[in-house]
């Protein structure tokens, strides 16, 4: 029984922090994490912050460089929109770090009763991988709400102004930075 | 039944970790300004934003009287999202734009499913293989079906752990069925050991009508009726006739005496009368007692375990007689018949080394008095799974027909020296870990009303362990060789211990091809 509590320990230890990293336990100040699926040939998807929509508008604020991009609603095919932390990422990152650390123990136990037990690790961090790269397919889906059509009602809430652009604008927004660019619609 | 629980509380257990894992989802709703805040549920809280696009985060509010606003306390930021202090005081309802709440739903992704049941078996096994590493390894050649690759149907001379020891091991094949002329079986090494492997023969007999081929302990084969199941089964622990009265791989078994390892059981059961010549059908495996005590001599003996073994080759078994008497106390059942006068006489033993295959053996009876058979089996407590116990009426002597090896396979191609060794009687195949040779037979006849025997001859060596070497007890080594009885109890807490997940990690370590 000592080894199922300690199972138990580490599970749920391992388990906590998983949950507080998916979780985040103050409530979100800024607007979600958005991609915009463009219609009509649009170079690329557009990603950041979702600052507002109104009406036929939607205001994303965008990385590198930090620009804010505007663009017209009916443009947009597909809104996703962060639902929680669980990442394919962190999925696949998950499934390794189990599957090292069991196979880093396995080696350790296999090579006290016999050599060449490199293989054990390896194959143990592969088997994590795998397991890990499921997890990544679910979690690919469930960790993103999808809209399609666009609407100002389905998105408002996840948006930092859901009531609408401010009174001044969103200039202020940006850092003064050299290589700023500022998009306007 | 304890396999069923152990599965049960690793389902529950990675149930638990998916749910205590699983991210819960924060959906925002958004409320008109004028709207009550005393809807607001849950543990969040009330996001205010303004209409200059300031953002108040409140922990705690309430609705002021002539509903002209909130009052309440939390944190202010701006449009930037910068903290700008704290707030505490009145909002008047026309500041505000919006008011926003928040419901926190746990999500339950397949993800975390799957990630939560990989997590805690990947962490039960890592953990147990860690405290107890020689748990995981098993022993002797093991024989599987083309049809059955998950369970092995025999195991070859388990109790020749040494060249003085070879041995020649028959056993039955109850599960092997052929369509045509040919049979095949896959030999394995999945240990840590060297196997020498001087024949494995395919002895064939024709299924008499209604019945079957019993091998019984005295070496010779007969023709039998079907088993009769007990019409009483009487263990320790209440009834097993249940458990018992059937071959269905459902064994009864009794957990071992955690403060002697040689402590005795037994079984009393009652057959309806059969007459002469009648034998009582055994079909049992060991527990994995006797591995364990098997491993903790060799351990015991540590740095002297390959003295010991040069000793045994030279002298045979009598060179370390107290470890044969341990195994020969855990390894045997001895068969009791209740005479007339009621005194319980013994008429005969089954056996059979390894605790990886069941095997069947008929015990003879002797002559049996009128009226119901009453027999006693007793052995070692937690020490046999017994599977089968029938009453069968013997017949007529059988001689099997012993067929030698037509073809050897090694990965798909045939294997000439392999087929050469296993057919040349003073040669031997010698196997290591992870070795498999399938072994195809020409049957005589057509396969389908044959009965099949496996017979191995050969024997094997262990490797030895660092982890063994450390468990070196020189005291312990002599307990087991002059007074074996004394080592028995001496061991018991050790396998008490170890005894309830010895059986999964024995099956879930094992090399191979599988």
């Amino acid at each position: 029984m000592r080894e199922l509590e300690m199972v138990l320990a580490l599970a749920f230890g391992v388990a906590g922090g998983l949950r507080a990293q998916a979780t985040d336990r103050q409530v979100d100040v800024t607007g979600r994490a958005i991609v915009l699926r463009m219609a009509r040939g649009a170079p690329q998807d557009i990603r950041g912050e979702l600052l507002a929509v109104r009406r036929d508008s939607i205001w994303v604020l965008a990385r590198g460089p930090e620009r804010i991009v505007a663009v017209r609603l009916g443009d947009v095919l597909e809104a996703t929109v962060r639902r929680h932390g669980l990442t394919a990422a962190g999925g696949i990152l998950w499934g390794l770090s189990v599957g090292a650390a069991s196979g880093v123990g396995l080696a350790v136990a296999c090579s006290q009763v016999s050599d060449g037990c490199g293989g054990v690790a390896v194959g143990s961090t592969l088997l994590g991988g795998a397991f890990g790269s499921i997890a990544a397919l679910s979690y690919q889906y469930s960790s993103r709400w999808r809209f399609r059509p666009v609407t100002e009602v389905k998105l408002a809430p996840f948006a930092r102004f859901p009531q609408g652009p401010p009174p001044g604008g969103f200039d202020v927004l940006l850092r003064p930075t050299r290589d700023s660019v500022v998009v306007r619609p | 039944m304890r396999t069923a629980k152990r599965v049960t509380l690793v389902a529950l257990c990675a149930a638990a970790l998916t749910l205590a894992g699983c991210p819960t989802v924060r959906m925002p709703e958004l409320m008109d300004a004028s709207r009550t805040t005393a809807a607001n549920p849950g543990n969040y809280p009330l996001k205010v934003h303004l209409r200059s696009g300031d953002l108040l985060v409140l922990s705690g509010w309430s609705d002021l009287p002539g509903d002209s606003g909130l009052v309440g306390r939390g944190s202010r930021y701006d449009v930037r999202r910068r903290p700008i202090g704290l707030f505490s005081g009145r909002i008047a309802r026309d500041s505000i734009a919006l008011l926003e709440m928040t419901r926190g739903q746990v999500a339950y992704p397949v993800g975390s499913v799957v990630l939560g049941v990989y997590t805690v078996l990947a962490g039960a096994t890592t953990i147990a293989c860690l405290a107890d590493p020689k748990s995981c390894f098993g022993s002797c050649p093991t024989f599987y079906l083309d049809e059955a690759q998950d369970r092995p149907v025999a195991e070859g001379f388990s109790g020749s752990v040494a060249r003085a020891l070879e041995a020649t091991d028959v056993d039955y094949l109850a599960a092997a069925r052929a369509r045509g002329r040919t049979f095949a079986i896959t030999m394995r090494n999945e240990a840590l050991e060297t196997h020498a492997v001087r024949s494995v023969r395919l002895l064939v007999a024709a299924r008499p009508d209604g019945g079957s081929v019993v091998a019984a302990s005295d070496g010779r084969m007969y023709a039998a009726s079907e088993p009769t199941a007990p019409a009483r089964c009487e263990s320790r622990d209440g009834d097993c006739g249940a458990l018992v009265s059937r071959r269905d791989g459902h064994a009864w078994f009794s957990r071992a005496d955690s403060t002697d390892l040689g402590a005795s059981d037994s079984i009393d059961l009652v057959f309806p009368a059969l007459g002469d010549p009648a034998a009582l059908v055994v079909t049992a495996r060991q527990s994995l007692a006797s591995t364990y005590v098997f491993y903790q001599s060799l351990a015991y003996a540590g740095s002297r375990a390959g003295e010991i073994l040069a000793a045994v080759e030279r002298q045979g078994a009598s060179a370390f007689g107290g470890a044969w008497t341990l195994m020969h106390r855990l390894g045997s059942v001895e068969v009791l018949l209740r005479s007339t006068d009621g005194t319980w006489l013994p008429v005969g033993a089954f056996g059979e080394p390894g605790p990886i295959a069941a095997d069947r053996q008929a015990v003879r009876l002797g002559s049996v008095a009128a009226g119901p058979v009453r027999l006693r089996l007793r052995f070692a407590r937690g020490a046999w799974r017994f599977d089968e116990l029938g009453l069968v009426a013997l017949g007529s002597l059988v001689r099997p027909i012993a067929l030698d090896p037509a073809r050897v396979e090694r990965n798909g191609v045939a294997d000439a020296l392999a087929l050469t060794r296993l057919r040349d009687p003073d040669r031997y195949l010698v196997t290591d870990r992870g070795d498999q040779y399938r072994i195809v037979f020409d049957l005589p006849t057509d396969g389908e009303n044959l009965e099949f025997f496996l017979e191995s001859t050969g024997y094997y060596y262990e490797w030895m362990r660092p982890e063994w070497l450390r468990e070196e007890n020189p005291a312990m080594l002599a307990l087991i060789a002059v007074n074996p009885a004394a080592a028995l109890r001496a061991m018991a807490p050790g396998y008490a211990r170890l005894e309830p997940r010895f059986e999964e990690l024995f099956w879930a370590s094992r090399f191979g091809g599988r």
